[in-house]
């Protein structure tokens, strides 16, 4: 009696053992599959949807959403049905992180990391084993990838920099600058020491360098006055958007008359102006981005994304947009399909699709891009300049 | 930098402007602790209710410009009357610092209300008059929404220091602020007396955010905390509970905030503004025109 009950003791608990083991190595490279026998290949959107930055994020999420639906209303591509998952970071690092582990329980194969550069940098450090592709929209502070795993399709910041010294001494727009930016941001304080660099190798004149930090962002005047005291011909400000109507506006009230030239983080410049369009008359900015482009992906890009949720996308959608298809174009070019990828492991499904990141050359909304093995983007940036309240080409 | 004149009469206009700006806040927080002896710590977001109140009857209520800040004036003297209504009055026997965490509590309510009804995203704040800027010289350019503020401000100075110099409802609030009991015993209605002063500081304070709207544009959720903070430091500069300590410390910071930005560091400019602050009150506790109260014993 006592024997036949050890026994079925012991029984139960190898059973139960393997079981749980069972299922816990189970859990990751399971594909899911719809009720039509299509598999479902879940990418995984982390950023901002609440709090001070929830506009990047739900231009994100906006953006490869409508790429998502796109692609499976044409049947999906490789017998696999796309499915956006996301998770609010609420701006934080640290909840991103949360977000990112909870998409991974949820079956996500690739991820579009994090939407800003600091919640991108937190992932790409947590997802170190579990070697998924991720590749961020927007995340343009240099260290914000760096693992072999980790992609961008936005511009660096030292990029922008470069490129800016570049156009101002090619097009002759001045020989003396002023440089204004928040200098509490990776993205401008990134922006701002390659362009400083560049220009002195190019015999640019900085005259001044006015600064200010997030807490200061009100009150630009005494910026603004020692920047027309110091016969400056153009100011070069890498900042976002938001301040920089805040300082055109003050600008303008002090009729400040200077040429001004910005990076892609004035995208979204004319509508953050509102009434007050005119501020921004002939500001100049890089971005490889044009939400009134008349021709290619970015005319069909933002035709579908106002018909659906009628407003004019931002870069941020735009890079989500085209993030999405950049995955599609990897899954290609590797060769997976609905039929291969059941039976292969995760990590050959991972490591197919970073070694197709840097063979695919994708035309999107924001350009024609490649990429290299460090994970950068290579593409070419227009410059626009703003006439009459609207974006147009400067050749 | 070369030392200029006229960069030192731009800089010293612009800190007058922003400093008007800090007295008009700093003179709701001073008549405030006068009266009901207590820091009412939402009071730098009611300028910003006072902003959206005029974002929402001129930029979407299409309201001329001049109803939009009289409906945005009235709305935010009524928020001061009912804040005080519904979250200090029952508290008016409480010990002090139940009364400040109160006040935390409103201005957090007040910062996550307008963050739910106008979200996180910068409203621009529309052109309420078309001032044009006055050139004197070819150097100096100050804007007219820096003159608006410096000509409402004084007028404002002067009707206030009238009100309460003057007429029977200021003498009531001078009493009141002197001895609410004694007040009391010589039929000053002191709870419509406090009421009033909530009152008129809001309404103060909607003064403040339509001059920080015209000059500024921008609003949001928290647009209200960091001049309400510096508007209570320039209170307690000036001297606590005392009207005239208000203005002067409200100006007085603007111009040092200003200064030290153009002359020192844009960077350090706060940490210079509160290091003045406490230099003050090591040599003067009371602050600048503060009384010196003797506890009675």
């Amino acid at each position: 009696m006592k024997a036949t009950k050890k026994i079925l003791a012991i029984t139960l608990v190898l059973v139960m053992t393997a079981l749980c083991f069972a299922s816990c190595g189970k859990k990751n490279d399971v594909w899911k599959t719809t009720e039509d026998g299509k598999v479902i290949l879940e990418i995984g959107f982390t950023g901002p949807l609440t709090g001070e930055y929830a506009n990047y994020g739900i231009s994100v999420r906006d953006g490869a959403k409508l790429a998502v639906e796109e692609i499976n209303a044409k049947g999906g591509v490789n017998g696999f049905e796309l499915k956006l998952l996301e998770a609010d970071s609420g701006g934080s690092g640290e909840k991103a992180v949360q977000g990112y582990g909870k998409l991974i329980d949820d079956g996500m194969k690739v991820s579009l990391g994090g939407t800003l550069s600091g919640e991108n940098k937190d992932i790409v450090a947590a997802a170190k084993n579990d070697g998924l592709l991720i590749l961020t929209p927007s995340a343009s502070a240099l260290d914000s990838i760096g693992e072999p795993n980790a992609f961008r399709l936005c511009f660096n910041d030292p990029q922008q920099g470069e490129i800016a010294a570049n156009t101002i001494k090619n097009k002759n727009l001045a020989t003396k600058v002023a440089i204004l930016y928040d200098n509490g941001n990776d993205y401008c304080v990134g922006n701002v020491d390659t362009f400083k660099t560049k220009a002195a190798a190019l015999g640019i004149t900085i005259v001044t360098e006015q600064t200010y930090t997030e807490s200061t962002n009100t009150d630009f005047t005494t910026q603004l006055t020692a920047i027309k005291n110091s016969g400056a011909e153009l100011v070069f400000f890498p900042i976002y958007a938001a301040d920089a109507a805040k300082i055109l506006r003050q600008a303008a009230q002090m009729s400040l008359d200077i040429e001004w030239f910005g990076a892609d983080g004035l995208d979204g410049l004319i509508e953050k102006c509102g009434d007050n369009v005119a501020d921004a008359e002939g500001v100049l900015l890089l971005t490889p981005f044009y939400a009134d482009s008349q021709e290619g992906v970015a005319k069909t890009f933002v035709d579908a994304y106002k018909a659906k949720y009628g407003k004019t996308p931002d870069q941020f959608a735009a890079d989500a947009y085209d993030c999405i298809y950049t995955i599609v174009a990897a899954l290609t070019k590797g060769g997976l399909n609905a039929d291969n990828v059941v039976t292969m492991s995760i990590e050959d499904f991972n490591a197919k699709m970073i070694a197709a990141m840097t063979q695919i050359e994708v035309t999107g909304a924001t350009g024609t891009m490649k990429w290299t093995a460090d994970g950068e983007t290579v593409k070419e940036p227009m410059i626009l300049k703003i006439v009459n309240g609207k974006t147009v080409v400067v050749d | 930098m070369v030392f200029k004149v006229t960069n030192l009469i731009v800089t010293l206009i612009q800190g007058l402007s922003l400093g008007s700006i800090y007295a008009l806040i700093a003179l709701g927080y001073t008549m405030v602790y006068g009266i009901a002896k207590m820091l009412n710590f939402a009071h730098g977001d009611v300028i910003m209710v006072g902003a959206y109140m005029i974002y929402t009857t001129v930029a979407l209520g299409k309201c001329p410009s001049i109803l939009g800040i009289v409906i945005s004036i009235i709305f935010s003297a009524l928020l001061g009357i009912i804040i005080e209504f519904l979250a200090y009055k029952p508290l008016r026997r409480a010990p002090s610092l139940s009364v400040l965490i109160t006040a935390i509590g409103v201005s957090y309510f007040l910062q996550n209300l307008a963050l739910l009804i106008f979200k996180s995203d910068p409203k621009s704040i529309p052109t309420l008059f078309n001032l044009p800027p006055l050139h004197i010289g070819d150097k100096i350019t100050v804007s007219g929404e820096t003159l608006f503020t410096l000509g409402i401000t004084v007028v404002l100075m002067i009707a206030l220091t009238l009100f309460i110099n003057k007429t029977k409802l200021g003498k009531a609030m001078r009493a009141v602020s002197e001895d609410k009991d004694a007040a009391m015993l010589m039929g000053i209605n002191v709870n419509r007396t406090i009421s009033i002063t909530f009152a008129i500081g809001s309404a103060l304070a909607a003064f403040a955010s339509l001059c920080y709207g015209m000059s500024y544009t921008y609003i949001k959720p928290t647009t209200g905390s960091m001049p309400g903070i510096k508007a209570f430091t320039a209170a307690v500069f000036g001297g606590i509970g005392s009207v005239p300590g208000a203005m002067l410390g409200g100006i007085m910071l603007g111009v040092i905030e200003k200064l030290s930005m153009a002359y020192i560091s844009t960077q350090f400019t706060d940490a210079i503004v509160f290091g003045v602050l406490i230099l003050v009150l090591v040599i003067k506790p009371t602050g600048l025109l503060g009384k010196k109260i003797n506890e009675k014993v």
